[in-house]
């Protein structure tokens, strides 16, 4: 059976359920994405970069594989291939799918993926951006708990014509702490690995697939010394730095596209969202969860209102 | 290509004390919270992720261990001169069977280690625990560092063993090791770095080893902590630099304690000299 389905506004056509997604709504218009599992070709050339769980071929074409999770195929931007593990659960090739099979969809399809977790405030999209593990998702969710709606969880995708963000999928990666914290349950809940301690939390509420335009990022710096101040607006050539650090899947993207494309893409977002520094103590306390994120919210309305 | 020196030892046995010696010896200066010639840290999540290009965060303990011998081949290749890693894991083989620190990129390792009674005290502040967590932890054999029980660490998780089989597994592993007590190090600091200094084959003179010496000086490194922090300092931990001596485990533990740290690490205590052969 086919699922019709829409990620980052993409159509999606996909033999495997992916319940994370929400279905296509849209017009009838031919599928961007095709998901299907099926052997995978076996390339005679060699391939250009060779990583512990990744290869890339000179024409783009790319293969991730994870033992004992199965092997990942994509290519053009709009094929994906699976051949699943013996006994692998479903959900597992879901993570990857929606992480780094969809990393390097954007980037072969010239978008720009940012390691970051998006969120709507006040009809604009804010980037937390950071490494695995600064909180992007922990503030996201705070930030939601506020009335903030979800746009994209730890992949932001941003279109290099107009510098707008094309919402992910609705759901969002948590640690019971902060579940506990935010009130909420994870009971009956997937992992987002079998073994992980972090819950897969649909977001559908409020969920909207429209594109946005993105009025700042913020990149967590999780710091045991200080100063922990406001967040500090960088220069624009910092901002071109640290977004280019905050590429995902950046060493396999820097492959699929040009230099100068993805510097014009980071440019493109940086001239719409001033880009931040976000200092965060590291091992600061959850019930200081909500001030933090009040913090964030009352600089992105302090922008707005200064024009 | 060039490859790596580990400073490796169970945690709490003077292995930032030895990287800022390193520091001070190799950089002429020492701020304790930018390490500029030290080398970094064997198990540094974002190091991982960058280098990989895969994001950690998606992968199970056990996969992120396979790949790390990956990612020290990756650093070796581009290392113009040879590489300082500080590693609390013991030294073991991946899941998939692989050596986690490859002998082929290996050039040495300096192996540190201490006390395990007063390894015990210091683990108990460093982890803001009791002495008897401490004492359970040093002799569990499943014993992993950085693991998220709770929540993702920057640090990816480093496997431990026991005290006594995590000093057991670097002293028999098939590369060159200098094996350092942090009771000698205290004692004669002088002649042990200078030991270590001639291990790593570095080209300094005696004037610089003492100056280097003098700066890394426990009471220095404690007042250094005190006005700027220390960002290796654990969130709960009031202060990573304590007390800094040998022996302060007399004071400390009870008859109890130290009989349990006596006999489950017995053999390595012995072979040391930190307890009699009788």
């Amino acid at each position: 059976m086919n699922h019709d389905l829409i990620l980052c506004g993409w159509r999606v056509c996909s033999t495997l359920p992916l319940p994370e997604l929400m279905p296509w709504m849209g017009d009838d218009r031919p599928v961007d994405i095709d998901i299907r599992v099926a052997d995978i070709p076996a390339p005679t050339d060699v391939p250009i970069l060779v990583l512990p769980h990744s290869r890339l071929w000179r024409n783009g074409d790319f293969l991730l594989e994870l033992d004992g999770v199965g092997r990942f195929w994509v290519a053009q931007g709009r094929q994906v291939l699976v051949e699943p593990a013996p006994d692998c659960p479903e959900a597992e090739l879901r993570a990857f799918i929606l992480g780094s099979v969809l990393g390097v969809l954007c980037h072969q399809r010239g978008y720009l993926p940012i390691h970051a977790s998006a969120v709507r405030i006040d009809e604009v999209a804010v980037l937390i951006a950071g490494i695995s593990g600064a909180g992007k998702s922990t503030l996201a969710a705070a930030l939601g708990a506020r009335g903030h709606a979800l746009l994209s969880d730890d992949v932001a995708a941003i279109d290099p014509k107009n510098g707008q963000l094309l919402p992910a999928y609705p759901q969002r990666k948590l640690t019971p702490d902060v579940l506990n914290v935010l009130q909420m349950s994870h009971e009956g809940l997937l992992t987002h690995r079998v073994g992980q301690v972090k819950f897969r939390v649909p977001a559908f509420a409020d969920f909207s697939t429209a594109p946005i335009a993105p009025a700042a990022v913020f990149v967590l710096n999780v710091s045991p010394i200080g100063p922990f101040g406001a967040p500090e607006r960088l220069s624009s050539a910092k901002s071109m730095a640290l977004l280019d650090n905050m590429i995902y899947r950046r060493a396999v993207g820097q492959h699929i596209q040009p230099k100068p494309v993805l510097f014009s893409s980071i440019a493109k977002l940086a001239q719409l969202a001033p880009v931040y520094t976000l200092p965060r103590r590291k091992g600061a306390p959850l019930s200081e969860l909500d001030t933090f994120a009040a913090q964030v919210e009352a600089c992105v309305r302090g922008l707005k209102s200064h024009g | 290509m060039n490859g790596f020196y580990w400073i490796a030892s169970y945690p709490k046995s003077g292995n930032t004390w030895v990287r800022l010696f390193l520091e001070a010896l190799l950089a002429g200066t020492l701020d304790i919270n930018r390490l500029k010639r030290a080398g970094g840290h064997a198990a540094v999540r974002a190091e991982f992720d960058r280098l990989l290009d895969i994001p950690s965060s998606d992968l199970t303990d056990d996969e992120i261990t396979n790949a790390r011998p990956c990612l020290y081949q990756i650093e070796a290749n581009a290392a113009t001169r040879p590489m300082f890693r500080k590693a609390h894991d013991a030294w073991h083989l991946t899941p998939a069977g692989k050596p986690l620190f490859p002998p082929e990129l290996t050039l040495g390792a300096v192996y540190l280690v201490r006390d395990p009674r007063d390894v015990t005290v210091s683990l108990a502040h460093h982890l803001a625990q009791d002495i008897d967590q401490a004492i359970t932890r040093m002799n569990d054999p499943t014993a992993v560092m950085e693991h998220a029980k709770l929540r993702m660490q920057s640090q990816l998780p480093q496997r431990l063993l026991t005290w006594q089989q995590h000093v057991q597994s670097w002293l028999n592993a098939p590369i060159p090791v200098l094996l350092v007590k942090y009771e000698d190090l205290l004692a004669d600091p002088i002649t042990r770095f200078s030991e270590i200094a001639d291990f790593l084959k570095l080209t300094v003179t005696p004037e610089q080893i003492a100056a280097a010496v003098q700066t890394v000086q426990f009471d220095r490194l404690h007042d250094l902590e005190a006005i700027n922090g220390f960002a290796e300092k654990p969130p709960n931990a009031k202060q990573f630099f304590r007390r800094g001596i040998a022996g302060g485990w007399q004071d400390t533990l009870s008859t109890a304690q130290i009989e349990q740290i006596e006999t489950h690490h017995a053999e390595m205590m012995r072979e040391l000299g930190y307890l009699s052969l009788g």
